[in-house]
Formats: structure tokens, C-alpha cells, sequence
């Protein structure tokens, strides 16, 4: 037998052509683990599917990966529709994919999860962002579809609510391919404006299909870069999209978005009220407190009866004045005693006594007499005795020890 | 007047200090009857804020989809389905 001798190109072009032909090759669906997975420049992807035994080399085409709206990444399990051939540059075969879900859940929830995750990472749900919502908006934009169910239901609440409020409707498509950048335009178009100072971003229920442009990045960013406050009321109560976490409010549905937009006017009426009720009866107790002050201080006794106030001292001076009186009679009665007891004592030693008794008292001019050295012959003395005066004249004198 | 400075929700939460103020007392005669004043000024531009606003429910026809040229013109329940 004559050896055949292939090119390498030719057994490659041999084998390729094989796997052309081969129909379950060429319309198959492989499950698998993605794993080295690379994004190139050029937009295609790159990566290796596997399972514990075996893996495959795998490529996505940029058109066709361009349609995921979930984000590939290593360790995600996947379902992928393609064909497999041979790269003959590497004479490796390969998996050509031009569809992919993930496996388990669907593709929108794990998309939907992927972005949840990126923004969230990113701080566009951060409560710091959050704008706050004003009480009393002058002029509400709604992006919304102006035929659907959702501009109904906003409508029929703020005519409940608030019926003199400025609305400003943002017609839009809320579902399909162009809906997102439309709502887009919507946000942008209603910042730009400058006279609207809240915005209600809005669509009713809907499978996760039909509300899905609430869940698209370009829509997230929007939001988040309206300077406008934005309240989101997409949905059912039940339903959770992108725009309700990066929203300054989420409201459950569209009615109840545009109950958090605008309160009540009649509680905003009730509010004031109430603090006018307040304020009258605040300010009627003060003056009432003043008057019972002032009414207090009139019916002190100073003021009832004046002469009391001076009550205390003029007992204080008629006490003063009886113990003054007391104190000199007690004063008097003790000086009458002394005086009596000095009295009966001089009386006692009155030399009127002794006179009596026979004595006399001689004096010189008014002098009283008691010793010769004190007169001189011839002068006149006074003598005093019991009953009345002698006057004499002095003949002699002689001391003691001559006495006559 | 200070007052028309304020937007509706600044003058309602100043009106609710105020009153605040007024309710814990202590305050000097003089104070309170001034804080009162206030009080009723906030009072009558909030009500006046609250019966300002206008009525109005308009909706934009866009020429472009950019917005550069726009013609806003009443809503009217006709347009829904």
C-alpha cells in the first residue's frame, strides 16, 4: 500500500471538513463552566468551557456576545448554543457560541443580579446620594407613557391629594429595545428645564421582560446624575428593578410614587393648623402667666394693706420706747435708794448732831477753825453752837501743852 | 419681609420651632410676643404657599429626540386609551 503523505494544512482542512458534515456538531448545545475567560479588545471573547473531566475551547464573537445581558465571568455555569470546528492556525478545535444563558436561573435575573452587584459596588445606591424629596414641589415632571395605566393612577391620586399642583408629562415608551434611552433623554430633558424640582419616574406592572429598561445601566446613571430628586414607581409592589435601588425614593407602585411625591394638602393644612393653635394658645398662657403674676405681686400686702409693711418696726420702736421707759425707772428707783441710804448716813455725821451735844465750831471767814496758827489776836471768828452763832474776837492764843 | 426668602418647607419647620420655643416658655414677655408675630407671619405665607401653587397638567410633544425642540401643550384624558 502507497503511503499517502498529507500537508499538516491538508489533514486539517480533512478533519474540519468532517466536523462540517457532522450534523449534531454543527447545531449543539453544550453545558459547562466558564473558566480563562478573556475579554479581548476586539470585542470577542475568549475562554474554556469545562466540567470535572474534560474541557473545550470556546469563542463568542463580539456580535453575538453583544446581545448578553448578563456579564461572563470565570467560575459561571452556562448553557451555550453553537457549532464546534477547527482553528487551523493551532489545529486545536474550538466552540463557536452565538447564544448563551446562564444555567439555573435566567439570563435577564442573572444580568439583573450582575448590575445589582456592579452598582452597588460603585456607591450609586448609597443612601448618601439620596436627594431629598421637597414637601411642597411647585412643578412635578412624570416620565412615563402617557397611554398606560401608570399616568391613570398618578393622575387620579393628585387630583385626591393636591389638586392644585403643575404636572409635566414626559411621554415616553416604557418597554422594549428603545425604551431605556428614551427614559433616558426623558430624565435629562426634565433637568435641563430648571423649573421642575421633583421628577416621578413611572410604568405599571409588567413581566421582568416588559420592565426591563428599568433595569439598564445607561437608565441607572441617569438617575443617579439627576439633580432632581427622582421617586421611582415602577411595577407591582412585588417587582424590584435597577431604577427603584439608584432612585432618591422607591415607591411600590405609580399610585403610591405620587403619594410620596406630593403629602396631603390637607395635612399640610392640618400642620399649619395645628401650629396656629399652638402658637395662639402658647402665647395665651404667657399673658395668662403675667396676669396671674401681676395679680399675685396685687394681692400682696404691700400693696392690700401698705401700713403692714411698716408693722414690724413700729412694734420694734414701741418695744424700743417701753424698755427705754423701764430702763430709767429702773435707773431713777436705784438712785432715789442710793440716795436715801446716802442721805441717813450724812445725817448721821452731820456736826449739827455734835453741836448738839454741846460742841461749837469756830470759823474764820466761812474757814472752819482747827488750829492756833490759823488766826492772830484780834480777829473776829464765828463760832457756831447747838442753836445759833457767836461772834467773838480773839484775845489770846497758846498751844496745847500751855492750856489755861 | 424675611420670610418670602423661605420656601414652604423652611418657613413650615421654622414655624414649628417657633412654636416649639414659644410652648417650653421661659422666655422673657417681650420674646414671646415677638416669636408669635413671627409665628403668624409663617402662618399666613404657608397657607398662601399651599394656595399658590397652579393647576396645570401639561404634556411635551418633542420634535427631535433630543429634545431640542419641544411644544408643551395641556393634557387631556383623550390621549389615554
Amino acid at each position: 500500500m502507497e503511503k499517502k503523505i498529507f500537508t499538516v494544512t491538508e489533514i486539517t482542512k480533512y478533519l474540519k471538513d468532517i466536523l462540517a458534515q457532522d450534523p449534531l456538531v454543527n447545531n449543539i448545545w453544550i453545558s459547562g463552566e466558564i473558566s480563562n475567560f478573556h475579554h479581548h479588545s476586539s470585542g470577542h471573547m475568549y475562554f474554556t468551557l469545562k466540567d470535572q473531566n474534560s474541557a473545550i475551547s470556546a469563542i463568542m464573537f463580539k456580535g453575538y456576545n453583544s446581545q448578553l445581558k448578563f456579564q461572563l465571568e470565570d467560575g459561571l455555569k452556562v448553557i451555550a448554543h453553537g457549532y464546534i470546528s477547527i482553528y487551523e492556525p493551532r489545529g486545536t478545535y474550538q466552540f463557536y457560541i452565538d447564544f448563551m444563558e446562564p444555567a439555573g436561573k435566567g439570563a435577564l435575573y442573572l444580568a439583573f443580579e450582575q448590575l445589582k452587584e456592579k452598582l452597588e459596588k460603585e456607591g450609586l445606591f448609597d443612601p448618601v446620594h439620596k436627594n431629598k424629596i421637597p414637601l411642597l414641589p411647585k412643578k412635578i415632571g412624570i416620565v412615563t407613557s402617557p397611554t398606560g395605566a401608570a399616568i391613570r393612577d398618578i393622575l387620579s391620586v393628585i387630583q385626591r391629594r393636591f389638586p392644585n399642583i403643575s404636572l409635566l408629562i414626559v411621554p415616553t415608551l416604557v418597554q422594549g429595545e428603545m425604551a431605556s434611552e428614551q427614559l433616558v433623554k426623558g430624565i435629562e430633558y426634565l433637568n435641563s428645564r430648571g423649573d421642575i424640582d421633583l421628577i416621578i419616574l413611572s410604568r405599571g406592572g409588567g413581566s421582568i421582560e416588559d420592565l426591563w429598561p428599568f433595569n439598564e445601566e445607561n437608565l441607572a446613571r441617569a438617575i443617579y446624575n439627576s439633580s432632581v430628586p427622582v421617586i421611582s414607581g415602577i411595577g407591582h409592589e412585588t417587582d424590584f428593578t435597577i431604577a427603584d435601588f439608584v432612585a432618591d425614593l422607591r415607591a411600590p407602585t405609580p399610585s403610591a410614587a405620587a403619594e410620596l411625591a406630593i403629602s396631603s394638602r390637607l395635612e399640610l393644612e392640618k400642620r399649619i393648623e395645628n401650629s396656629r393653635e399652638r402658637l395662639s394658645y402658647a402665647i395665651g398662657n404667657k399673658i395668662r402667666e403675667y396676669r396671674k403674676r401681676l395679680e399675685g405681686l396685687m394681692e400682696r400686702r404691700v400693696f392690700a394693706r401698705p401700713e403692714e409693711l411698716f408693722s414690724k418696726e413700729i412694734q420694734q420702736l414701741d418695744d424700743l420706747s417701753r424698755r427705754l421707759e423701764w430702763s430709767m425707772e429702773k435707773e431713777l428707783n436705784s438712785r432715789k435708794e442710793e440716795f436715801q441710804f446716802l442721805n441717813g448716813k450724812l445725817e448721821s455725821l452731820s456736826p449739827l448732831k455734835t453741836l448738839a451735844r454741846g460742841y461749837s465750831i469756830s470759823s474764820l471767814q466761812g474757814k472752819i477753825i482747827d488750829s492756833i496758827d490759823e488766826v492772830e489776836i484780834g480777829q473776829e471768828i464765828q463760832i457756831r453752837v447747838k442753836d445759833g452763832q457767836i461772834k467773838g474776837k480773839v484775845l489770846n492764843k497758846m498751844p496745847a501743852e500751855q492750856e489755861f | 419681609m424675611t420670610e418670602k426668602q423661605l420656601d414652604f418647607e423652611e418657613a413650615l419647620a421654622r414655624l414649628e420651632e417657633v412654636v416649639k420655643e414659644l410652648e417650653d416658655g421661659g422666655l422673657s414677655l417681650e420674646k414671646s410676643l415677638e416669636l408669635f408675630e413671627e409665628g403668624v407671619k409663617l402662618v399666613k405665607f404657608c397657607k398662601l404657599e399651599l394656595d399658590q401653587a397652579e393647576r396645570k397638567i401639561e404634556i411635551v410633544l418633542k420634535k427631535d429626540e433630543d429634545y431640542n425642540d419641544v411644544e408643551i401643550v395641556p393634557f387631556t384624558a383623550e390621549e389615554e386609551d
